[in-house]
């Protein structure tokens, strides 16, 4: 049995967090939500995913861009930042993250599909 | 005396108002009466013998009439006109001294007209003075001078006054103090001086210094005044104009929180005005440039020194801004100081402005325009935000109700548009345009979904007990959409139309943050067995998804009559905004 992609979605606005799991998940990919980046840092250095799709904005102390560094500060993990222009400028300034890909809000899930797929099929080839 | 013998004349010649001496052939003093006497400061035993030189300043022959300096103690002299009668073939001469007068108003006239072609006469025209002498017998005051150009009255009207006439001529709010002075003055046997406002003929006042000096009897009683009336007006103008040009200086200071120095080269003092040593908080007018260099905070002090260095060394402008600690509070001020420096005096001008005030209000715009940066950020953001909740909301319902009739799907995601909407509304009306109050909100959000399912009738009841408190948007609007799904949801099954039902909701905060927010309706309530977890309806899932997911909160669905639900979650979950 192939073994099932594990995506972290860290979303804090709950129908928007819901929809993006329900497409993913139709997918095939199994996807768990985090609102803050606390929670997801714990959750990635307990139990890594293959992918994170990561807000920038988040409820909690820490924004998407924090919780993506410490994240891979042990090992890397591609992240999709869902992000605006000014905040693509941000995320880039941190030289550590080196992001997979960034969409801009309101998502277009179908890119992000998109991204997922070529991004693990290049992985496997 | 000599060749009088006769008891009549001496009386005669010692009560003489005149100053009499006679002088034998080598000019010297053989006799002199009373007022001589009192003129010179000394006895009569001490003058007799005394040649005319050491009492005077004459050489040579003594002429018919003419002026002579006398001295009479160790500093004063009297410039005084004379006359002389020869007294028979003996070679004496009989000096009689018609006027004995100093220009500081020591003065002693003859009644009568003696001042014509004296320099005394000339004096009082240059300084504008009446020379006057006072009775104080009779009360008749004889005037001398330019009595016309300085009062109006003619010489004669004027001398026709008397003291009542000169005390009528007193302004009415100097009257009192003026004869007063003048009687404490007589009777302590003291000069007399005074300044007051003095009536013309016209009408109009001017003022005066009047000095004066009173001549006793031998046994001490007063008998005449002379002396001198000066027209100070222009002067006291000027004064009056320059203590007002002072307060209005020290005013413009005050008001604006500025200040004047003058820093001396030489002395290495410098003067400081009155908003100066306010702004610094120093107490004399004259400091040492050590002690006021010691009042700016240290890290000033290099820059400050060589802002100075420049503008005298260089001609360089001296415009410098630095905190000072004031002296008198240690209150922090900003100061604004500009200077020039003056070569040909080698002194520093300076002016200094408190500009603590304007350097917070400065602050307070910089921090502004960064909350409103912030604002818009936060905006934009938002509307983001917004936008991808309603785009979710809509492929929501495009999963999950493809049986729905459009029309359905359309008004149940405008109800959530506006419920996202009226967050802003209120937003919009707040003081901060940050938090809302949560209790407010539902309320009204409430209201609009029932307007919105055509519901607002008599058959629906609103049992409300919500307590007062703000909450930021980011709490604020999942809230309000799981408050959307739970109306709705009574609408349209707990309380469908033409039924009647009650809508109960309590909302709470406890001290530590944690909201707690209960929803009831008594109407059909689910079917038996029906399970909240399970459920895929959307609006369910969104209930579920927002407490859980979005404010980390716990939710519990009570069984009993109707539909009933308790929803807790912290209000700390996001840091307030702006």
């Amino acid at each position: 049995m192939e073994k099932q992609i594990k995506l972290m979605l860290v979303e804090d606005e709950a129908m928007t967090a819901l929809y993006i799991k329900m497409m993913l998940e139709k997918r095939g990919y199994l996807v768990s939500i985090f609102s803050t980046g606390e929670k997801a840092v714990d959750s990635a250095k307990a139990e890594p995913p293959d992918l994170i799709i990561m807000d920038i904005h988040l409820a909690g102390e820490i924004d998407g861009i924090e919780a993506a560094r410490r994240i891979i500060e042990d090992a890397y993990i591609p992240v999709i930042f869902a992000t605006g222009y000014q905040e693509k400028t941000y995320v880039d300034s941190d030289k550590s993250i080196k992001p997979l890909a960034y969409v801009t809000k309101p998502i277009d899930i179908n890119k992000i599909i998109s991204i997922i797929t070529d991004y693990f099929k290049k992985k496997c080839n | 005396m000599p060749d009088s013998g006769q008891d009549t004349y001496k009386a005669f010649f010692d009560a003489s108002s005149e100053a009499v001496l006679v002088l034998n052939s080598g000019m010297f003093c053989i006799d002199l009466n009373f007022a001589a006497s009192e003129l010179l400061g000394k006895s009569r035993e001490a003058l007799i013998g005394s040649p005319l030189q050491n009492i005077s300043d004459f050489q040579g022959d003594i002429a018919d009439d003419g002026f002579l300096r006398l001295k009479t103690g160790k500093k004063n002299e009297h410039v005084l006109s004379y006359r002389t009668i020869p007294v028979s073939s003996s070679g004496m001469t009989m000096l009689i001294i018609e006027t004995k007068s100093d220009i500081r108003g020591h003065v002693t006239v003859n009644h009568g007209n003696v001042y014509r072609n004296d320099p005394i006469r000339i004096v009082l025209d240059l300084t504008g003075q009446l020379m006057y002498d006072y009775d104080i017998k009779t009360g008749l005051i004889q005037w001398t001078g330019k009595i016309e150009d300085m009062t109006g009255f003619s010489t004669e009207e004027f001398n026709s006054l008397g003291i009542s006439g000169w005390e009528d001529c007193i302004h009415p709010d100097d009257r009192s103090r003026t004869i007063a002075q003048l009687n404490t003055s007589i009777e302590q046997k003291t000069v007399y001086i005074s300044q007051y406002r003095f009536r013309r003929h016209d009408g109009s006042y001017f003022f005066v210094d009047d000095r004066g000096t009173t001549i006793y009897d031998a046994d001490g009683n007063p008998l005449r005044m002379i002396g001198s009336m000066q027209d100070i007006h222009d002067r006291k103008k000027a004064e009056a104009e320059l203590v007002m040009s002072e307060a209005r200086l020290r005013r413009a200071e005050l008001i604006g929180g500025t200040g004047n120095w003058e820093f001396d080269m030489v002395s290495k003092k410098v003067f400081a005005s009155e908003g100066a040593r306010r702004i610094y908080g120093l107490g004399e007018k004259e400091w040492s440039i050590a002690e006021v260099q010691k009042t700016p905070l240290p890290e000033y002090r290099q820059m400050l020194d060589e802002a100075l260095r420049s503008l005298i060394d260089e001609s360089r402008p001296y415009d410098v801004e630095f905190k000072i600690k004031r002296q008198t509070d240690g209150a922090i001020i900003d100061i604004h100081s500009c200077a020039e420096y003056d070569p040909g005096r080698n002194i520093v001008f300076g002016v200094i402005h408190d500009i603590t005030s304007s350097k917070k209000n400065e602050e307070n715009l910089k921090s502004s325009l960064r909350e409103k940066e912030i604002l818009l950020r936060e905006l934009y953001h938002r509307t983001k935000n917004n936008m991808q909740v309603i785009a979710s909301i809509l492929n929501l319902n495009a999963i999950l109700s493809p049986g729905y009739e459009v029309s359905q799907i359309v008004r149940d995601t405008v109800q959530r548009i506006n419920a996202i909407a009226l967050v802003h509304q209120k937003l919009y009306q707040s003081q901060d345009l940050s938090n809302i109050l949560l209790g407010d909100y539902i309320s009204d959000l409430v209201r609009l979904i029932l307007e919105g399912f055509n519901r607002k009738d008599d058959k629906i009841s609103l049992d409300f007990n919500m307590h007062v408190f703000p909450s930021v948007i980011d709490i604020a609007i999942p809230c309000g959409l799981i408050i959307n799904e739970l109306v709705t949801n009574t609408l349209k099954h707990g309380i469908p139309e033409g039924k009647s039902g009650t809508i109960s909701i309590e909302l709470s905060r406890s001290d530590d943050g944690r909201i707690r927010l209960m929803y009831s309706d008594d109407g059909i309530g689910p079917p038996d067995g029906f399970n909240y977890q399970q459920d895929g309806s959307l609006g369910l899932m969104t209930i579920r998804s927002i407490c859980e997911h979005q404010l980390s909160g716990d939710i519990r669905f009570c069984s009993g009559k109707g539909f009933r639900v308790s929803i807790e979650f912290n209000d700390n979950v996001y840091a307030k905004r702006v």
